[in-house]
């Protein structure tokens, strides 16, 4: 029996779904023995706000774990093999599992190979997959990111998400479009956390050319986060009104916004994939002492245009 | 319609979140009806919401108006009567 620990990767373009994928998938089970790696690019952690307290986290914020914050994605899977390992660890207590969920705009294979090749982490973990979520949701605004194809090409199981809000025709059009990039994965589908074999009429064939990037495209400028600081008393009226505008007029450049702000029916924290905001979630009292803020990631956009037109949400 | 609540977006729409009562949900209406109009009057649009019917109007000062029922609409509506996108990142958004 394989005594190492199992780890797997969820992945997944930003939005996609995959901290409520990972909300149910750590639901019923035992806690006790798993351990979440939460990765988010820009530099405020936000997803472990959404996940269970009593679970062992690690949160590496501020880069990708792929890349820039790959040295101390490593490092803390040392340490936890390291206290895992030790003589007077409890044996039944100790962490088995792991799950990482990785920033939107990682590339899966980079983590994989990191920790495959590692002399001390190839020993101590076996990945066990790596799963990708594909927003069913999105229309085609993000399937010409060459980094979405990235993704779905080294994924084991391949979830598109959300497909209660499409129908059977868009969930066909995704379905054709991850297996275009994978030929292998294993392609289901995935509601709130319930995961489904696709039926028939979603597995339907569909011409995909006209959706998929073209050859020539041009080259793209790389993500950019940018964080707005909210002040304590910030009008959720304000919040509504910025928001909205600049997705109106800019939601082709803006991927993805979080926030979490005060209002009057309580903390909210407000996310948003491309020019859609979803429903806000209502944050418990434990987060009441933390303080506000706007998360915005993108590309093609001026820093200092958002900043100078940000005081609006302060006024 | 009801009257009380007077619903301003069709029911779920996102800003709803933030009111819990009706009485919540028609004051921050009214209070983003002003908002609106402060800042389209920078592009000499007029935004106006009466607070009960589900229906807000954008109109310029040649007297087109458009109807509207949401709030992602008002910059749609405002940027076909204006002529080009409403931008929040310009510096003539708001004063």
């Amino acid at each position: 029996m394989d005594r190492r620990i199992q780890l797997s990767i969820i992945s997944g373009f930003l939005g996609s779904g995959k901290t409520t994928f990972l909300q149910h998938k750590i639901f019923k089970k035992d806690h006790s023995s798993i351990c979440i790696v939460i990765n988010e690019a820009g530099d405020i952690s936000i997803d472990d706000v959404l996940l269970d307290d009593k679970i062992e986290k690690i949160k590496i914020s501020g880069g990708c774990i792929c890349c820039d914050s790959n040295a101390e994605f490593v490092e803390k899977l040392i340490d936890l093999c390291g206290i895992r390992n030790h003589a007077n660890a409890d044996f039944n207590n100790r962490i088995d599992t792991i799950l990482v969920e990785t920033s939107g705009i990682s590339d899966p294979a980079a983590i994989y190979d990191s920790i495959v090749n590692h002399s001390i982490l190839g020993r101590n973990i076996v990945v066990k997959g790596i799963s990708v979520l594909l927003d069913a949701f999105d229309s085609n605004t993000f399937i010409s990111e060459p980094l979405i194809a990235k993704q779905l090409a080294c994924a084991d199981d391949i979830y598109i998400t959300k497909t209660d809000l499409v129908s059977n025709e868009v969930v066909a059009q995704k379905y054709n479009i991850a297996r275009y990039f994978n030929p292998s994965a294993l392609i289901r589908s995935c509601s709130k956390g319930e995961i489904q074999n696709l039926t028939e009429e979603q597995t339907r064939q569909f011409g995909i050319k006209s959706i998929l990037p073209d050859a020539k495209t041009k080259r793209v400028n790389s993500y950019e986060t940018f964080i707005v600081n909210l002040e304590e008393n910030t009008d959720w009226n304000n919040l509504v009104i910025w928001v909205s505008a600049l997705l109106s007029c800019h939601g082709d450049k803006i991927l993805r916004l979080k926030g979490i702000i005060n209002s009057p029916a309580g903390r909210l924290l407000v996310q948003g994939v491309g020019p859609n905001i979803q429903k806000p979630q209502r944050l418990p009292k434990e987060f009441y002492e933390s303080k506000n803020f706007l998360v915005l990631i993108g590309r093609g956009f001026d820093k200092t245009d958002i900043k100078r037109s940000a005081n609006f949400l302060n006024t | 319609m009801c009257a009380n609540c007077g619903f301003p977006e069709t029911l779920g729409y996102w800003s709803d979140a933030g009111s819990i009562t009706a009485n919540d949900r028609i004051r921050s209406r009214i209070i983003r009806a002003k908002k609106i109009n402060d800042i389209l009057i920078n592009y000499n649009l007029r935004f106006s919401d009466d607070g009960t019917s589900q229906y807000c109007q954008v109109s310029n000062l040649l007297g087109e108006v458009k109807v509207i029922t949401q709030i992602d609409e008002v910059w749609e509506a405002a940027a076909s009567l204006y002529g080009r996108p409403i931008d929040p990142l310009e510096k003539n958004f708001f004063a």
